[in-house]
């Protein structure tokens, strides 16, 4: 009971208003919230377990800076901590156990080893999991500057066949084929997921990215499930478009984009692409989800831990890891609490006094935490 | 004569399946010896551009004699395309061809005209080099990269087929005898040119094979360069530096399909198609320039076409040649007329027509 009441408590004996999620009110600026409130069902305070995997690198700093965070806050979650490496030959059983408990996981990047031996364990888990659908959310952060504005992108990526489905053989020596499968099962409901989502969240248009003039079969099946799914929402724009002139686009007019679909590989790319124009892969937070469960991680590029230099000098950024952690928190149903998040961590990057050297500013992981928990209302 | 007999004698047997393109055109600049290019105008915009090209050249003075060749109407058996047996033959004479926007013919029964281009003369590279025009404004100044990407086989080998209804699977081919070819190419382009670093760009982390076959023959060729950098780079982490600090790229080499989209970004991080220059190498030292923009019907025939990029092309091609001071002198012409801005087309935002602008590149030589 004490732990809903005193962020409760806080609020009302708060000296000034904290900044409204909901500019656009008339009433804003005068009191802290005049919106309709969200009414939980009795119990839905619950603490509810997730599993956190810290994973490589700068993972075991970043998560670290999340867990200070959700406590400070006194979130309703708590962590079943596992330690997972990228060169292990499997996920540990117990840790997909943990998962399917809890049905929600926050991890940092496992590094796969290059060129051999060991697959991909983020590849891995997404498959043993079913977790079909690949998230990032690309959008301008008030104060980072870009060179590009109006970027506020979505990329779905189908997560489970496609490109990534590790089926390669050597035909004889010198020569090696790689298979890229597409069901129609799989696009279908990616497809299904990508105009879901536009619906749930009041996005305008989908655009389906793909290499359709070259790879006919492949990308016409995905195309057309597509375009089955289309019918379905008449509300919201459908266009296609082949994925060298989307990565062009993206450089050069990047507010044309609203939510994309796309299968597995182009989705990497054009997942890193969107990421970068608005701002890099260490701000843009993503998530895996499927039928079950989800996983919330780094948006793009998850594989990527950085190097040694940062890990030692503790300068990681735990920005991305915090907002995705914020899009865990809308996805258990404790929108304040990733209210909260959200915007404290947005505060801290528009005053720009504590950023790290991805972002152009000097800070450790640590003081930027630190600005965060400082920051939360 | 002896150009080409020293021609054809220099394409070495295919040993331990490497095919070795001749490192270097060996056109020596004798003077007064006239070279006899293959030239396709193409469709739309293309004769207009190809105009400019040529006055330019003539202005330039440079010892280059077209044989002008135009996609037919109809169908050539011998080449089951619009591109008649004669082009085809024409380019492997000379080994040396310029091309401008062609439109591919929807239907049945032929081949595209890119893919016979490419299948008949064995064009395996495709070199774009992506340079900030100074004075023109994009989001991005410090763009000095070239992308080099292998052109045959990877993803685009076409080899698709339906297991069962509503499965369908798509071959991706890395053979080794290619890799080498297109990283050797990389490799000698990086040092004929003056470049200092070299990356692989790929996936290898989830492609193991594929792309790891791919990796080891760029291994191979790199120790042989000791003077030139090396490096590999997952492509997601290419994609993300490029958009954030593309100064970062010297060379870039890469399997088809991130080359393709890879090469497509670095354009549209210079200011699009429009003014990226592009060169197909092939095998026995064909060196194929081109345009890779579109045909653009809607504005043909008006002279308001932009021939920056046919021109960047055919600046390559002299390159390839051996002709660096006129090609320096061209080169320079064009971004002098562009970074002053008084002579732009329509597309950068000007209102000059194409003849002026020519007229304006002309005059700074």
């Amino acid at each position: 009971m004490a732990r809903r009441s005193t962020p409760l408590l806080r609020r009302l004996l708060a000296p000034s208003p904290s900044p409204s999620p909901y500019p656009s009110t008339p009433l804003a600026g005068a009191v802290s919230r005049r919106t309709v409130t969200y009414m939980p069902r009795p119990g839905d305070g619950a603490p509810r377990g997730v599993t956190l995997i810290p994973g490589d690198g700068i993972g075991p700093l970043v998560t670290g800076a999340v867990r200070q965070v959700m406590e400070a806050m006194h979130a309703p979650v708590y962590f079943e901590t596992y330690e997972v490496h990228g060169d292990m030959p499997t996920v540990p059983a117990e840790v997909i156990e943990s998962i399917r408990r809890n049905k929600v996981c926050l991890k940092g990047g496992l590094a796969t080893p290059v060129g051999g031996g060991v697959s991909s364990l983020n590849v891995q888990l997404r498959k043993e999991l079913d977790l079909y659908a690949a998230l990032v959310n690309c959008f301008n952060l008030p104060g980072l500057p870009t060179r590009h504005d109006n970027v506020d992108i979505v990329v779905i990526r189908e997560n489970t066949e496609g490109e990534y489905s590790g089926l390669e053989h050597e035909v004889v020596p010198g020569v090696v084929e790689s298979l890229k499968v597409i069901t129609k099962f799989c696009s279908e409901r990616i497809a299904k997921y990508a105009f879901e989502y536009a619906y749930l969240n009041n996005r305008k248009k989908v655009t389906a990215v793909h290499k359709a003039n070259i790879m006919k079969l492949a990308d016409g099946l995905f195309l057309e499930s597509c375009r089955e799914v289309a019918k379905k929402y008449p509300g919201i724009q459908y266009n296609e478009i082949i994925v060298d002139n989307c990565c062009m686009q993206l450089v050069a007019k990047p507010e044309q984009f609203d939510v994309m679909v796309t299968p597995n590989l182009y989705g990497n790319l054009v997942a890193n692409v969107a990421a970068g124009i608005a701002g890099g892969t260490g701000v843009m937070p993503g998530g895996n989800v499927g039928q079950d469960h989800a996983i919330f991680e780094q948006g793009a590029s998850a594989g990527n831990v950085g190097n040694e230099k940062i890990v030692e000098k503790k300068r990681a950024n735990p920005v991305v890891l915090l907002l995705s952690s914020a899009m865990m928190l809308r996805h258990l149903q404790f929108p304040s609490f990733a209210d909260r998040l959200e915007t404290a961590v947005k505060r801290v990057i528009a005053e720009g006094k504590y950023r790290t050297k991805d972002l152009g500013g000097t800070s450790t992981t640590q003081e930027v935490t630190d600005a965060v928990i400082a920051k939360l209302g | 004569m002896a150009l080409r007999r020293l021609l054809q004698g220099s394409v070495l047997p295919r040993v331990a399946g490497r095919a070795l393109a001749p490192a270097v055109a060996p056109f020596s600049t004798e003077s007064g010896e006239t070279i006899r290019a293959t030239l396709f105008p193409g469709d739309g915009i293309g004769p207009e551009i190809a105009e400019s090209v040529k006055q330019v050249f003539n202005v330039a003075g440079v010892p280059i004699e077209w044989e002008e060749h135009y996609v037919g109407t109809e169908v050539d058996p011998r080449t089951e395309s619009f591109l008649t047996w004669e082009s085809l033959e024409s380019v492997r004479r000379n080994k040396v061809g310029l091309k401008g926007p062609m439109a591919t013919p929807i239907g049945k029964g032929h081949r595209s005209l890119n893919l016979t281009l490419r299948k008949e003369l064995g064009l395996y590279a495709n070199v774009r080099p992506c340079n900030s025009l100074p004075g023109y404004k994009t989001r991005y100044d410090d763009v000095n990269l070239v992308t080099i990407r292998e052109n045959t086989e990877g993803e685009y080998s076409g080899l698709e087929h339906q297991v069962v209804r509503g499965v369908v699977e798509s071959l991706k081919i890395i053979t080794r005898q290619a890799s080498l070819r297109v990283a050797e190419y990389a490799f000698h382009y990086a040092k004929a040119n003056g470049r200092e670093r070299v990356s692989a760009i790929h996936k290898a982390n989830i492609m193991r094979k594929t792309d790891g076959l791919f990796l080891k023959c760029c291994r191979e060729v790199a120790e042989k360069y000791p003077e030139i950098q090396y490096e590999e780079v997952i492509i997601d982490n290419c994609c993300m530096t490029l958009v954030k600090n593309p100064v970062l790229f010297d060379v870039l080499v890469m399997p088809n399909l991130y080359g393709d989209i890879i090469s497509d970004l670095c354009a549209g991080l210079i200011g699009g198609l429009g003014l990226t220059p592009s060169c197909n190498i092939g095998e026995g030292g064909i060196c194929l320039a081109e345009a890779v923009h579109g045909s653009a019907p809607d504005i043909a025939g008006k002279n308001l076409a932009n021939p920056t990029a046919l021109m960047l092309s055919a600046v390559m091609m002299l390159r390839h040649l051996q002709f660096n001071d006129k090609a320096d002198r061209i080169h320079n012409a064009i971004l002098q007329t562009i970074a002053e801005g008084k002579y732009r087309t329509a597309d950068l935002g000007g209102k000059a027509s194409t003849s002026e602008f020519t007229n304006a590149v002309c005059d700074h030589i």
